[in-house]
């Protein structure tokens, strides 16, 4: 219920962000990955619908690496929208929080990477698009010692790569 | 000639019967209670009594010190480990189980209560708000860390006192009118120390309260434990048996040379004295552990060494006696290293001379001492 | 008369029975040494005096005190050792061969006596000598030393000294003369600069091998001191390096596209790496001929293995693996094979660094919402934690098995990681000097 409402916000926001675009500019260079917020956010295919509109993250419980209902949600949005555009391909980013030692958690960072790309190749995408890297709990993008931060912290990014261009 | 040979089998009887079995009618000494001691700060101390006359803690400990010695003294010595003593704990609501040392064998010594305790006045408790659950802390007290470790808890010198190994105060030149001032001795006390290693792992949080709390009525004494009556001494077996075949020519021939025997060993065992008390020993055995550096976590802490040793009547090691007899449980190079700190051990404490009397100086003119470091490890 | 030949038998016995027990007490009295069991002792600081070094030319002049003082330093910071400083020293030691009055150092109860002495030569050089001298024996330990090195590199120097010092009073080989190669952290926390770095073990002589452009993880000496083994993202994704220290030129190890590699470590005889490779998700154990770049898997399974450490008699290594839900220690022979569970206490276990002395396995622990550092026997049993805190991992031994240096970080948004090292035993926990924040601590071998 709480990620449809913040849906609803966010996509709110971004038309009306929208609206003062002037242009699509470009996706980023096609080198390297990154999400291009320059992108024109109603624009359904663009990179900025896909990391906003539909989620570029799923989350895990601690110590697990096995997708959550909402996770398999997200990633069903995320799978459709790459099926659409067949130009992108993607790197899924696998963390976890800070409550382990360094080698173990660049392991369950990739176990997690990797939950999502089975996830994504069975709803139909090729395996050529995908690759995975595990960051283990060197990127955490909340940076207090509470479980509401690690709870965001435990996460596998999926990031877009244009292809094309 | 019959009552001469009576009489004479009696004597003899009689007075082997009293130098093998006179031991056990003397009363067994009742063992002491020893309590434990926590050494607190000054600055807890005077909190404590809330007095302004209230010696300084040091001086409270030099007190009960003489009294311990005097403890040590008496024929059942109590473990010499343990000769701490008993201050109240005003922290704790538990009866008096008083923290810190690591329990071996407690022999409780019920000490005469020191004067401090009789005068210090009775307050009315304050409010014990904040005083923390019982059950939160150990039953089993902990020790505090500290950087060395000894056999008796020291408590962490006040910061502007150096690190030596005497206690001393700072001499204060008492009179102007003295005609020389005497030499200014800085305040010295021994480092901080505990019982055993306490790792940071094993450190417990301090439970102490903000405020202190004061004494409540002066627990009852625990009652002495029930001592049980000591076995009396085997004898030691007599000779087997002599051959009771009859041959007079031999029978003669052998009484004589009894005879002559007997005249020699009655000579030989006069001046020596009993063997050394239990107490005796470990006089000389607490003065030595005091020197021995075991160095934990090195491969000499598996080495057990023997060290034999010569004593002149002072109680000193005469010089080059000192040898290593065997040894046990390492390679070379540990057991010279284990050896080597034994031997320091030895000769750094000896100071002026051990502690062995005199009197029985036959019965230590030789020692074997073995070192063997398995508890500590 | 029959009953007086049994009375004369009778009598006999019993002197007989008297004089042997009069001899009994003869013997004990006389023979017998008196025999004492000590089975306890102090654990404390030995004291020792060292005074400064005697400069026998002008030149050595201003490297004597800077010397004695710097083997002060190491003795005293390894926690087994006590300075008694100069002021309270009764005689002076003025000359290097003059013979030492010992009874003026029992008085000050120095257990242990340096003398050295340091003299200037031709080309930028030093030698220094030293002696050292059991006070209460009253004798020297061992022969006198003396070692010739750059003038620069005097610290070196005195290294060696302590660590001979050391050696010669405790048994065992020092660890003085040896260096830490860490990573050196620097922004805040989520976006670390990292980059690798080499220190004297003391915080001295910092050198940076890489800039922060890349992430940099867990370096690692080889057994000669020269190489270093590390995980880098400068790829784009974790692989591992092998990089020589004095040049600081590298290559990259495991290159296989779609997978990772991390967690290096050599062999005790530098020629193969062992390492974690992940593919598809699962993360095993590999190792790697270095002269022939061939790799060969070692562990199969679907849990996470990671974190190997050799024996170091090459035999056996010790690594982590989740098999049994979570991270647990094992052991397995150094071909593969079987794993022997070795750790069994409550709680997460992870990191196991096998001794240089072969006896022990450190580790760093989690229960109960802490990390601790710990150390065991080789097969599980006398599990012991030195360290507690809210996030200790990573131990690295000292190249004598005595020190154990870790990487301790503190809670919150603005934590930070720094070095600390404890002995053994548990003692003398302290921090380590770095220039910025640092973590994964590895240590040289002595020497390196």
């Amino acid at each position: 219920m709480r990620r449809c409402a913040r849906w609803f916000i966010l996509t709110g926001i971004l038309f009306l962000a929208a609206c003062s675009e002037t242009g699509t500019g470009g996706f980023g260079s096609g080198s390297s990955f990154g999400t291009d917020p320059a992108g024109a956010v109603g624009d359904p295919t663009s990179p900025a619908y896909f990391q906003s509109a539909i989620g570029d993250r799923v989350f895990f419980e601690i110590d697990q690496s096995s997708l959550t209902e909402a996770g398999r949600i997200v990633l069903d949005g995320q799978a459709d929208w790459l099926l659409e555009n067949g130009d992108y391909s993607i790197l899924v980013e696998g963390h976890a929080d800070e409550q382990g030692t360094r080698a173990y958690n660049l392991a369950l960072g990739a176990r997690r990477a990797n939950a999502v790309r089975e996830y994504l190749s069975a709803r139909g995408v090729a395996g050529s698009r995908i690759q995975t890297v595990s960051f283990g709990k060197e990127r955490p993008v909340e940076l207090c010692s509470r479980e509401s931060c690690y709870s965001v912290n435990r996460r596998a990014v999926t990031l877009l790569d244009n292809l094309g261009s | 000639m019959h009552i001469g040979n009576y009489l004479s089998a009696t004597l003899h009887i009689g007075v082997l019967s009293w130098v093998l079995l006179g031991g056990i009618f003397q009363p067994q000494p009742v063992p002491f209670e020893v309590s434990n001691v926590a050494l607190i700060t000054p600055q807890e101390f005077a909190d404590l009594v809330l007095s302004d006359t209230a010696p300084s803690a040091a001086q409270v400990l030099d007190d009960l010190d003489p009294l311990a010695a005097q403890a040590e003294d008496s024929p059942a010595a109590p473990d010499p480990e343990q000769a701490v003593e008993t201050m109240p704990a005003p922290m704790q609501n538990e009866s008096p189980e008083l923290p810190a040392i690591a329990p071996k064998t407690p022999e409780a010594l019920k000490m005469p209560t020191p004067d401090i305790l009789d005068t210090s006045p009775q307050f009315a408790p304050p409010a014990q708000e904040n005083l923390p659950q019982a059950s939160q802390m150990s039953d089993r007290p902990v020790p505090r860390s500290a950087q060395r470790v000894a056999l008796e808890e020291v408590a962490p010198p006040p910061p502007e006192v150096n690190i030596d190994d005497l206690r001393q105060e700072a001499a204060i030149p008492d009179d102007l009118n003295a005609p020389v001032a005497p030499p200014k001795e800085e305040a010295s006390a021994p480092e901080a120390a505990s019982r055993e290693i306490v790792t940071e792992a094993e450190e417990m949080p301090s439970f102490a309260p903000q405020q202190s709390a004061r004494p409540l009525k002066r627990p009852v004494a625990p009652p002495q434990p029930e001592v049980p009556a000591p076995e009396p001494e085997p004898l030691p077996e007599p000779a087997p048996e002599v051959d009771p075949t009859p041959e007079p020519t031999r029978m003669a021939e052998t009484e004589a040379a009894v005879a002559a025997a007997l005249a020699d060993a009655i000579g030989e065992t006069a001046p020596m004295g009993p063997p050394l008390t239990k107490s005796e020993e470990d006089t000389l055995r607490v003065a030595v552990q005091k020197c021995w550096v075991v160095d934990i976590g090195s491969a000499a802490a598996n080495v057990t060494v023997v060290l034999g040793m010569q004593m002149t009547p002072e109680g000193k090691v005469k010089p080059g006696s000192l040898r290593l007899v065997s040894s046990q449980g390492g390679a070379d190079s540990a057991t010279k290293t284990a050896f080597q700190a034994a031997r320091r051990a030895v000769l750094r404490c000896q100071k002026g001379g051990y502690n062995l009397p005199t009197e029985k100086y036959e019965h230590w003119r030789e020692i074997e001492m073995t070192f063997n470091p398995e508890k500590m490890r | 008369m029959k009953m007086m030949r049994y009375f004369d038998k009778g009598m006999l016995l019993f002197r007989l029975v008297l004089l042997a027990q009069l001899t009994f007490f003869a013997t004990l009295g006389t023979a017998a040494p008196l025999r004492l069991e000590i089975t306890e002792g102090v654990v404390e600081p030995l004291a020792f005096a060292a005074p400064a070094f005697i400069a026998e030319n002008a030149g050595g002049a201003e490297y004597a005190s800077q010397l004695a003082e710097l083997v002060v330093q190491d003795l005293t910071s390894s926690g087994l050792f006590r300075v008694i400083p100069s002021r309270a020293h009764i005689s002076k030691i003025t000359s290097f061969s003059s013979p030492v009055q010992f009874s003026d150092w029992m008085a000050i109860n120095a257990q242990a006596l340096i003398a050295g002495a340091v003299t200037a030569e031709a080309g930028g050089q030093i030698t220094v000598k030293f002696r050292v001298y059991d006070v209460f024996a009253g004798q020297e330990m061992g022969q006198g030393l003396q070692f010739t090195g750059r003038a620069d590199g005097w610290r070196r120097i005195a290294h060696k000294v302590a660590d001979v010092v050391y050696s010669r009073i405790t048994g065992e080989t020092g660890y003085f003369d040896s260096r830490v190669v860490f990573v050196s952290e620097s922004g805040r926390k989520g976006a670390r600069k990292k980059r690798l770095a080499v220190m004297d073990y003391d915080g001295e002589n910092v050198q940076y091998l890489t800039d922060s452009s890349a992430l940099v993880l867990a370096p690692r000496f080889s057994p000669s001191g020269d190489k270093l083994l590390y995980t880098s993202y400068e790829s784009g994704f974790p692989r591992i390096y092998l990089m020589d220290v004095g040049s600081a030129r590298r290559r990259v190890l495991q290159n296989s596209s779609g997978t990772m590699s991390f967690a290096p470590r050599f062999s005790p005889d530098g020629s193969s790496v062992v390492y974690s490779l992940e593919k598809g998700g699962n993360t095993d154990i590999y190792i790697m001929s270095l002269s022939s770049g061939k790799q060969r898997r070692l562990t199969n399974s679907p849990a996470i293995e990671t974190a190997p450490s050799f024996s170091p008699d090459g035999t056996q290594v010790v690594f982590e693996s989740d098999r049994s839900g979570d991270p647990q220690l094992y052991v397995m022979p150094a071909r593969g094979g079987s794993a022997k569970r070795v750790s069994f206490g409550n709680g997460r276990y992870g990191t196991p660094v096998w001794s240089p002395r072969g006896d022990m396995i450190a580790f760093t622990k989690q229960s109960k919402g802490r990390f601790h550092i710990g150390v065991m026997r080789v097969d599980g049993s006398q599990e012991r934690l030195l360290t507690a805190s809210f996030l200790d991992e990573g131990p690295s031994w000292s190249p004598n098995g005595r020190v154990i240096m870790f990487a301790r970080e503190t809670q919150g948004a603005n934590g930070a990681s720094s070095l600390y090292s404890v002995d053994v035993s548990g003692r003398n926990l302290k921090p380590v000097r770095t220039p910025d924040g640092a973590s994964d601590p590895a240590w040289s071998p002595l020497g390196g």
